[in-house]
């Protein structure tokens, strides 16, 4: 998104999936866009409390979680912070990671996966694109992991919470449509998902040796086996 | 043809250089140049190869030749320090070493042909109304620049394509009929390439951009 901000004042730009979209200066507020730019947020905050209550449902004797997040972004940053403050409700202590290198994303990993009782939560800033890599790695260690989007959940990860992309894809059309047809970005606000889903990847599950409580799985909107 | 590089667009077909939006203005000649250049971009050119094909064989002086050459480069933003796009080979000659994509008229082309029919078959009212320009905007074909995060072998990304025109279609849009969509999937987190991607799809000044965050 940025890239293209930068790139014109003039073209109308849709986003999808952006997290904070008034914190990174895309756009003046939620209701009111203001400029060329306007789409849907991917999550409140408040998402990232959800992340650390579910590692604690897959792993109850989870203590330490190792947290991938980027903090080169305001995104990154805010749901770091909602993970840490819901962590230490439940007793998790968080070790950060960052995103960027995947050589440090592989020592932090295998660094953390030494002591046990441990589980990682991956945020949804600057993940997507090495979404296999992470999933291979956190299975080699065998970390019981929570994931941002229920994509990641059907390309192995073990279990996903955040807004179906392809809602995001449709609704972003939607605004697309309208802009074709001579509508305003600066009037169109910016809009949050409105269906957020948890998919359970059972096959991941048994793969790893952990057990899902029902408790979970009866509310999952999808049970991969 | 139109011919898309780091940040500009050479339109042959209306000899206009645009960067972004904005028109800049060059020299016929030096119009020439940069259009012989980057159609021939697969090969060294020769100072006899330009004589040839710019000045129709008559011989010209070094230093008009180095002039010309000059006005090119800092046309498209290059000089002959970092010979970023255009790269002198000593002795041999030059060549256009920018990438280059290759951008086909289609959505020119099916509107001129679509007029054309129209005007066959149309009444004098048809024809009023198109000369007001009311037929021609109407069956403009929009452009739709996608900036995609995620690889273009990503399954994700197919599956968000699939979503995307479904819905699209939905409203009435068509791709090849009145839609055309150009899009960069990035498959890396690299900002220079996301930078280049930006800039390209922004010259070729879509009617709006969509940014596919992962």
């Amino acid at each position: 998104m940025a890239p293209l901000q930068r790139a014109t004042h003039a073209i109308p730009i849709v986003f999808m999936n952006v997290p904070d979209p008034v914190g990174a200066g895309f756009v003046q507020s939620m209701a009111h866009p203001g400029a060329n730019i306007t789409g849907f947020s991917n999550f409140e905050y408040s998402i990232g409390g959800k992340w650390a209550e579910l590692l604690k449902q897959i792993a109850p004797n989870a203590a330490r979680a190792l947290v991938l997040r980027d903090t080169s972004t305001p995104g990154g940053i805010g749901q770091f912070a909602a993970v840490r403050s819901a962590a230490q409700s439940f007793g998790i202590e968080l070790t950060p990671a960052g995103v960027r290198d995947i050589d440090e994303i592989e020592l932090n990993v295998a660094a953390f996966a030494r002591s046990g009782h441990g589980g990682v939560i991956v945020t949804s800033v600057g993940t997507g694109v090495i979404r296999k890599l992470i999933i291979n790695l956190v299975d080699r260690y065998k970390l019981p992991t929570v994931y941002p989007y229920p994509y990641f959940a059907a390309d192995g990860g073990l279990n996903a919470y955040g807004p179906n992309a392809s809602e995001q894809v449709r609704r972003a059309a939607g605004y697309i449509d309208r802009i074709l047809r001579g509508e305003k970005p600066a009037d169109l606000p910016v809009q949050a998902p409105t269906k957020y889903e948890l998919v359970v990847n059972l096959k991941t599950a048994k793969a790893l040796g952990i057990t899902i409580p029902q408790s979970l799985l009866v509310t999952a909107d999808e049970v991969i086996e | 043809m139109i011919f898309v590089f780091d940040s500009y667009v050479l339109d042959t077909g209306r000899r206009e250089l645009r960067r972004g939006h904005t028109l800049v203005s060059v020299q016929p000649q030096v119009f020439d140049l940069l259009e012989y250049l980057i159609r021939n971009r697969g090969r060294v050119i020769s100072r006899d190869d330009l004589l040839d094909a710019i000045w129709g064989g008559r011989i010209v002086s070094e230093s008009t030749l180095a002039t010309r050459i000059n006005a090119a480069r800092s046309a498209i933003g290059d000089d002959g320090e970092s010979q970023r796009l255009i790269r002198t080979l000593p002795r041999k000659g030059i060549r256009f070493v920018g990438e280059v994509r290759e951008v086909e008229e289609e959505e020119e082309q099916p509107r001129a042909r679509r007029a054309a029919a129209s005007r066959a078959v149309a009444t004098a009212a048809d024809l009023d109304a198109w000369d007001m320009g009311i037929a021609q905007s109407t069956d403009r074909v929009r452009v739709i620049g996608i900036l995609n995060i995620l690889g273009p072998d990503d399954p994700e990304t197919k599956a968000r394509r699939t979503v995307f025109e479904q819905t699209l279609q939905q409203l009435g849009w068509k791709v090849g009929r009145n839609l055309k969509i150009e899009t960069r999937d990035i498959g890396s987190r690299d900002l220079d390439r996301a930078r280049r991607d930006a800039a390209e799809l922004v010259a070729l000044a879509p009617d709006v951009l969509f940014a596919q965050a992962a």
